[in-house]
Order: structure tokens, then sequence, then C-alpha cells
């Protein structure tokens, strides 16, 4: 990694430990305040991939990815959503040359955005929105971010369109992760006049989300495992430390040295040329071992570590929330078999 | 060999599912998750309806198996009210069980039972609360207690405190004693603790005593003998905390099977198919190694080994159950109670000795078996 990328993972890191660990309940409480988002957007983070223009830092795929990483570490709520302010709305609105100054209000942190891609996750639909060539009505179950006041959904034609007004977001669902976003349903009956259409496809779009996943899934990993070396270097049982009992340090060790060279991978291959499948197959193991990690961090900590004042509990949920979020497990490994063995395969 | 369960507890465990499916309803589950309230009224009805029978054990363990099977929050709160009971049946005198263990029983007080410290979790020897004798033959208890269960709600709780100082490093664990304190009693201060992952609906607290005043005829037993109570109750307990596990591992089966039952295009995917049936085979499992446990501790010959092999592996069980469920069901999981199954889950690797402890428990005693001292 160039001295460039090193000094953005320490001033990532600073900020992180400066501006979100001192706020985390609040976070996973209330929401991301407001003061956060104007903090994250003075740093350009809330822009993160957005031209300088329009207010944002222009990242390359390794400055993102560290980014990510290094939030994630802290709060992966705050990460997911520069995620999906970021590799999700600002990349599709980019698309459309003439509503380009959107950007500008995301960045700057007085808008939200949200990107509906649920019903690309199950086999289930998740409600959908129909176009009748007049008007955009239906009701939309799992989005993440529903409070936000700028919406991409697709119709019941698999076209895409922003929407400013003309949405209500309903109760909320029980939380598993990720709780610093707003999780429900949104109905939407909007005239197809005050739509947008962009030109978004969708499978691109999710192709480009791997290596993102990946940064937030290995910051998880990061910030569970970091709380609990510093955890076992403290508490006692049975006279000793708990660092020195065999299986908790060997444990710890092996999940070092795993973290270790996965973003080692992820470094290398968001500097070198493009490779799709790589990215896939980084966010794959990527995603198991940020669930696994954080489990053994929650064990680590005993009772404590199911309390959420000790902060580690969120690491196990959010974890597993991002699984489900991640992508489509069984398509995407149809994908990566089919790779794999050049030719149509895992499909039966 | 005999692999079934006697008739009339068939039949109870088809009348706890009816209730759990019955009463246990989204609203319910929901609410008290959310607000971190104990539900009273569930656990009046469970009690009214002669859902929680503590005289027949095999009775109490299908129950616990189908109302944690529904929701582990108000199933754990509909029996846990007598939590601790089983010390004062096997080591409490005949005043101690009229004054205190009856009135349990007949679900008018609620029991806790105190061990837990903040330094001494999983090393129950570690613990520093004392009770001190005084000249007119009352103890003076100090000390603090963590994670208690029913510890904001109980009308009295079951302590474990030091009598004495330890002899020696080895011999840590001798020196403690037991006794019943009255939550009302001068001294007595409980803290509700708040924001646990999942289990909300249960009440957990810390303790705090002070200069407590504790009667001679509320020591439990004899002194000194403590820790060895404890263990004897955890032989006991543990096995009901793999039933909970079983009951949350087939909760998330139950919820994976129903999706498959409704969506052919999940159910048509072998890897789908291959998870199911990994997953019931680990959940027969663990029932099988808790009945074989259960059914040598209802025979009053308890064997550690198979009673600390049935909790930990029906706890990862029941973790691996609800991690799996939730993994493959996606966003349907994640809006579904099989989200809070999944938060729940995880308590069960941790309380009643954790998975470490229950390997250490499997090593030491299994060698001891093997001949190896």
């Amino acid at each position: 990694m160039d001295e460039e990328h090193r000094v953005l993972e320490s001033v990532v890191g600073e900020f992180a430990t400066k501006e979100i660990e001192p706020i985390n309940k609040q976070i996973e409480l209330e929401g991301i305040p407001i003061d956060l988002k104007k903090k994250l957007s003075a740093q350009g983070f809330l822009g993160a991939l957005a031209p300088y223009e329009l207010g944002g830092a222009s990242l390359d795929r390794l400055g993102y990815s560290i980014l990510l990483k290094q939030l994630a570490s802290a709060s992966p709520s705050v990460a997911f959503y520069i995620f999906l302010q970021n590799s999700l709305v600002i990349k599709s609105i980019l698309l459309e040359d003439d509503i380009r100054e959107k950007v500008m209000s995301i960045s700057s942190g007085n808008s939200s955005g949200t990107f509906y891609y649920s019903n690309k996750l199950n086999f289930l639909d998740y409600g959908g929105v129909v176009n009748d060539g007049r008007m955009l009505r239906g009701t939309l179950n799992a989005v993440i971010n529903s409070d936000a006041n700028i919406f991409i959904i697709p119709d019941n034609n698999g076209r895409f369109y922003l929407l400013e007004n003309g949405y209500s977001a309903l109760d909320e669902h029980e939380k598993l992760g990720l709780r610093g976003l707003r999780f429900s349903p949104v109905r939407f009956e909007v005239d197809i006049g005050n739509a947008v259409e962009l030109p978004v496809n969708i499978d691109e779009i999710l192709d480009d989300i791997h290596l993102p996943i990946s940064s937030i899934a290995l910051g998880i990993a990061q910030g569970a495992l970091n709380k609990a070396i510093e955890y076992a270097k403290e508490r006692s049982a049975f006279l000793h430390k708990l660092k020195d009992f065999q299986p908790l340090a060997f444990g710890m060790a092996q999940a070092y040295s795993q973290l270790d060279i996965l973003k080692e991978y992820m470094v290398n291959i968001a500097q070198g040329e493009r490779d799709i499948n790589k990215e896939l197959m980084l966010k794959i193991v990527s995603i198991d071992f940020a669930r696994e990690v954080s489990k053994l961090a929650l064990q680590v900590h005993g009772g404590y570590g199911y309390l959420m004042d000790f902060g580690i509990e969120k690491y196990y949920r959010d974890a597993m929330f991002l699984s489900i979020l991640g992508g489509n497990h069984i398509d995407e490994k149809i994908k990566l078999s089919s790779t794999i063995f050049q030719e149509k395969a895992g499909w039966i | 060999m005999d692999f079934t369960l006697p008739e009339e507890i068939e039949e109870k465990r088809k009348k706890v599912r009816e209730f759990a499916l019955r009463e246990f309803t989204e609203e319910r589950k929901r609410y008290y998750d959310e607000n971190e309230k104990y539900p009273f009224d569930i656990r009046k009805m469970a009690y009214e309806q002669g859902i929680v029978n503590f005289s027949n054990p095999w009775d109490l363990l299908v129950t616990i198996e189908e109302l944690c099977r529904v929701d582990p929050g108000l199933g754990i709160s509909s029996f846990v009210y007598a939590f601790g009971s089983e010390i004062l049946m096997l080591f409490g005198s005949d005043e101690q069980k009229k004054k205190y263990l009856e009135p349990v029983q007949r679900g008018e007080k609620i029991m806790g039972f105190a061990v837990t410290e903040p330094v001494a979790g999983s090393d129950v020897a570690g613990i520093a609360s004392k009770m001190e004798r005084q000249p007119d033959g009352s103890y003076v208890l100090n000390g603090s207690k963590m994670f208690i269960t029913n510890g904001s709600i109980a009308d009295y709780v079951l302590v474990l405190a030091r009598t004495g100082p330890p002899p020696s490093e080895e011999k840590r664990h001798h020196n403690m004693s037991m006794a019943i304190v009255e939550m009302k009693w001068p001294g007595v201060s409980a803290n509700k603790l708040r924001g646990k992952m999942g289990v909300r609906a249960t009440d957990t607290a810390e303790l705090v005593f002070e200069n407590v005043r504790i009667p001679p005829e509320n020591i439990i037993g004899e002194i000194g003998k403590g820790f060895y109570y404890v263990m004897t109750f955890f032989n006991i307990t543990r096995i009901y905390v793999a039933a909970m596990s079983i009951g949350i591992a087939q909760g998330a089966l139950d919820m994976i099977v129903e999706k498959a039952k409704k969506d052919r295009r999940f159910s048509s995917q072998e890897s789908i198919q291959f998870t199911i049936a990994e997953m019931a085979t680990r959940v027969d499992a663990a029932r099988l190694l808790t009945y074989r446990a259960a059914s040598l501790l209802f025979q009053f010959n308890p064997d550690p080994v198979f009673t600390s092999m049935a909790k930990y592996f029906a706890a990862e069980t029941a973790t691996y159950a609800a991690e799996t469920a939730l993994k493959v069901t996606g966003l349907d999981g994640a809006v579904t109670s099989l989200e809070r199954l999944f938060r729940d889950s995880k308590i069960m690797e941790i309380w009643e000795g954790s998975s470490e402890i229950e390997k250490l428990v499997i090593y030491r005693m299994f060698m001891k078996k093997m001949g190896v001292e």
C-alpha cells in the first residue's frame, strides 16, 4: 500500500476513534445523527466516490475499501450508510447528467438516499411497485435507510426511477442489525411525471458491490477482534488472564492471521486490474469470516459480550445482517461455480 | 433401549405447543422484546393453565423445549420464576422449604439464584462476596452479583458467598456457603440490566449487598459446602438449558421448513435440501444427547460427562441452527421471529457454564472414567 493510502487509513481510523466510538450507543439506539453526517461530509467521506466538484473525495477503489473497512471497524452502520450512498445511490444518479447536482446534496449531508435491491436477494418478492404508465404505485417491504428523501426503486418491469416525493415509510421491522439505519416497508404513490428514470443495470450495480461489502465485512472482523484481544489482556479467570488460555489465544491468533491475509488480498485486488471473480471470492469468504470472528469475540467477552454497553454484540448482529444484504448466496455461488468449471455448474 | 417418551408426556408436549402458539402472539413477542419487560401476565397464564409442572421432570423438560421453540424470551420467563428451587429441594431445611419453596411452587413468589459476580463468571471459585459470622450466630453479607436472572423482580435469592478464606490456590472452592436472602431486607439493592442482545423478556440484574444481616436459619445446608451445592445444581440446570437450546434449534428448523413448504424455488435447490438435512440431524443428535443425560439425572444417577456434552452440543446447535436458518432464508428470516431466535440463541453458549467450561468438565470427568486422574 502506498503512502497516500496509508495516510488515509490512519486518518479514517482516528476519525472513527474520535467521532464515532464515543457515540456508538446513540447510533445504535437513535440512528446516525445529522451532526456526524456533517462531519463525514466535511472529510469528503459522505460522497467518497463522487467527484470533487460535487462535494466528494473521488476515492479510487483502494481508498474506498480502506474507508469502509476503517469505519465498519467502529460502526458497521456508518460504513453501510456510506456504502449505500456511494455504491448504489450516487453511482446511479451519475448515470443521468441532468440530475448530477443531486449528488451534491447527498455528499453535503443535506439529503439521504436509498436504493432498493432487496428483491434480488431472495427467492420471494418483497412487494413491488407497479407502473401503469401514469403512476408508480405499491409497497416495498424491506427498505433499508427508509427515512431517506431520495429513493431509487425498480418498477414491475425492472426499470429504475428516482423519486423525491410520493413515499411514506411504514412501521419499522424488528432490526437484526445495522440499527443505525431505519429498516421498514415503504409505500409509494407517485405521478410518473415526478419520477426520473435512470439507466440502471442492476446486475452491473450488484457486481460492483462485492469489494465494498468485503471491506465492511473485514472492518467488522477487525473491530470485533481488536476488542476481544484487548479484553483477553485485561480479564482474568482461574487466576490467569484470558489470553493465557490456549483455546482462546489460539482461536484469536488464528483469526488474526486470517484477517491479515484477507486484508492483504483486499488491498491487492483493489489496486490491481479489475477482476470481478476475485472480488466475489473475497466477499463470500469475508462475510463468513466476519460472522465467525464476531461470534468468537462475543464468546470471549462472556456475559458482558451479550450487553449492548460493551459494544461487541452489534458486530455479531451486523455481520449476520450484512451477509443477508450483501448478495444472493445461491445465485452468486452458481456464478462462481460456473466460472471455476468454465461451464454451467452448481445448478441442481 | 426405548427411544419413546410416555404417552402422557407427549400429550403434555402437544398441550404446551398449543399454549405457546396461542399465547405467544407476534405482538406479545415483539412488545416484551422491544421493551425489555418481564411478562408477568404470561407467567400467570402458564401457571394457571397447568403448563409448568415442577413435579415431573420429563414434563418440565418437554415444556421448556416447546415454550422456547416458539419464543425463548417469553418461554423462559414462563418457568424461570422458580430458579434455584432445586437447591432448596435438595439441601434446604423443612422450615426453609415451607417458608420459601412452597410459595414459589404455588406461583405466588419469584426466586433467583445469585452466584456470578462482576469479576467471576465461569470461575465460580473466584467469587469475592463474603458472609461473616456474628457473635449472635447471624451472618453479615457484603458483595455484589452480576447477570442474576430474576434479580430485579425476585422476592428472594439464593446467594453463594465466602464464609472463610480459601485454604490454598488449589482449594479456592472451599469455605463457600449458601444463604436465602430476602430482597426487601435492608442493604439489598438491584439494578436491572438493560440492553441485552436477546432473551430480553427475561429479567436480569446486578445485585449489591451492603451489610445485609442474615439469620442463621437462612443458611442452606452446611456451612462451607456452597460450591458443591452449586455444582450439583448445575448438573440439573444444564439439562434444562440444553432443553431450551433444542427448543430454539427446533424453532429455527420449523421456520426453514415453513419457507420450503411455501416456496418451491427455495426448496428445489439441493444446497437448501442438504442444509435442512444437516440441521434436522443436528437437532435430533442434540435431543438424544440431552434425553440420555436427563434420563440418568431423573433416575438420581447424573453423569456430569453426559450432562456437559448435552449442554455444550445443544447450545452450539441452537446458534448453528438460528444462524443457518437466517442465512438461507435471508430477508424473509430477518423480518420475522427468526431474527429474535438468532439473538436469543447466543446466550445458550454462555450461561450456566460456557461452552469452554463444559469442555473442561467433559475432559476432566471423561479422563477420570478412562482411569486418568
